[in-house]
């Protein structure tokens, strides 16, 4: 009993479990670490890059968004044809109705043109 | 009256997704199409100029191949013969019923690469056949469509000789848009259409869905990165893009089993289907767009109507009373 409480003694609690699960031949499960739930692909699709331009980089509303697009569309050369009337749309809808006028890349450009200090001489 | 749009889908790279690119593209098109006034069908035509005959093997398998041996693209640059026209040569690939809008193909041929190795007399007058045949065809199409080589060969040239519109698909690096920018820069001299940046649309191909909002970032920023590299290009740079899939695999494109989106799968596998046909269908709209702004639109705007409208009126209850 001597010999075997100075054999115990030194072990620590996992050495001394591993023992004991040696001896019983019983293993202990190993807990594997969660995977994170994998999160939905960005979405890249025009309507939303030109919509995260104007509302999260540019600080805009969507008052605002339809209104400084449709005037910087105008002043680039795009004719107001071209442009879809925005009256109860929202902004992603009337950006899908433009975006079969106007090709996409010319509207982002034209989007990432629009500067803070034009808006507040609107 | 619209000029008939003839656009020639062209790399210097090969294995980019321009074949597919093609066909799937073509085929949003024409289901996107708006139905014409009277029933008449809008009509899509897609030449297989590459001797490859990659576009070919998409909708006809091995032995109708075979079968079609004598009525393929060849003819439509062989004066030996009779001339031919597209209704001679063509085979329906696709027709909506609905919006009524068909799409048909001129089979390509393997004996095209003869002409490559053709004397100086017998390419001039095989491309004035062909500089005919594209004219009779933009008589019966709304869209004529040529799938090219990717490269510099007497076909790929009489495509971009008939041509008044390049796309042009991309795989987002340097090597990629330096192949765009030298066909532009090389040919521009020849084709006078290429200086113009509205008559040419690059198309990112088999790019990978970002997995997160940082990684959509990162994506973005190279992709800046390569269209810093050649500014006279960004206008022409489609934002919509056709993304990575295994249904884009050409083993699964080829061998006669038609548009992707129409492969039979299992019910698990149907939203990344439908997520690779929403690509298409981004692109196309866009590609429409582009060619709306190149060419302008014949048909009736009703965007422009219904605004022209609200602006005669609102021009007229502006008008001050004039009082005699």
């Amino acid at each position: 009993m001597i010999n075997l409480w100075s054999d115990i003694s030194s072990l620590n609690a996992e050495e001394f479990v591993a023992a004991i699960d040696g001896i019983t031949g019983t293993k202990q499960k190993v807990k594997k670490p969660s995977k994170k739930k994998p999160l939905p692909p960005a979405d890249d699709k025009p309507v939303t890059r030109i919509a995260h331009q104007l509302r999260t980089k540019l600080g805009l509303s969507d008052v605002q968004a339809f209104s400084q697009l449709q005037q910087a569309l105008v002043k680039n050369g795009v004719s107001q044809d071209h442009i879809p009337a925005c009256a109860t749309k929202s902004l992603e809808d009337w950006l899908y109705e433009l975006l079969g006028h106007v090709p996409d890349s010319k509207v982002l450009a034209i989007a990432k043109k629009i500067r803070p200090n034009e808006l507040d001489k609107s | 009256m619209r000029k008939p749009v003839v656009m020639s889908y062209l790399t210097m790279k090969g294995g980019v997704g321009k074949t597919t690119l093609a066909a799937n593209v073509t085929r949003a098109m024409a289901d996107l199409a708006t139905k014409k006034a009277a029933g008449a069908p809008t009509k899509y035509l897609l030449i297989d100029a590459d001797a490859q005959c990659n576009l070919t093997q998409i909708f006809l398998t091995p032995a109708e191949m075979d079968a079609r041996q004598g009525r393929d693209v060849y003819q439509a640059f062989n004066a030996s013969h009779r001339l031919f026209t597209p209704s001679d040569l063509k085979t329906t690939v696709y027709h909506n019923t609905t919006n009524n809008s068909i799409i048909d193909l001129i089979p390509g041929s393997f004996d095209t690469f003869a002409l490559v190795v053709g004397t100086p007399a017998v390419q001039d007058s095989a491309a004035n056949v062909f500089a005919n045949f594209i004219k009779a065809a933009c008589q019966e199409y709304d869209y004529v469509i040529i799938d090219t080589n990717p490269s510099a060969t007497f076909t790929t040239l009489q495509a971009l000789k008939t041509s008044n519109f390049l796309v042009a698909p991309i795989t987002f690096d340097s090597f990629s848009m330096r192949g765009i920018d030298l066909i532009v820069s090389t040919l521009k001299v020849r084709y006078d259409w290429l200086s113009n940046p509205r008559r040419i649309r690059i198309v990112p191909n088999k790019i990978k869905r970002a997995r997160d909002n940082s990684a959509q970032l990162r994506q973005e920023k190279d992709e800046q990165s390569v269209i810093e590299m050649f500014p006279h290009l960004e206008q022409s740079v489609s934002i919509s893009r056709i993304h990575e899939s295994n249904f884009l695999d050409n083993r699964i494109a080829r061998r006669g089993h038609g548009f992707v989106i129409d492969q039979r799968v299992f019910a698990i596998h149907k939203p990344a289907l439908r997520r690779v046909g929403d690509d298409f269908s981004e692109v196309a709209r866009a590609l429409n767009a582009a060619l709306r702004e190149a060419f302008g639109d014949e048909t009736e705007n009703k965007v422009a109507s219904s605004n022209a409208f609200e602006r005669a009126l609102k021009g007229f209850l502006d008008q001050p009373v004039v009082r005699h």
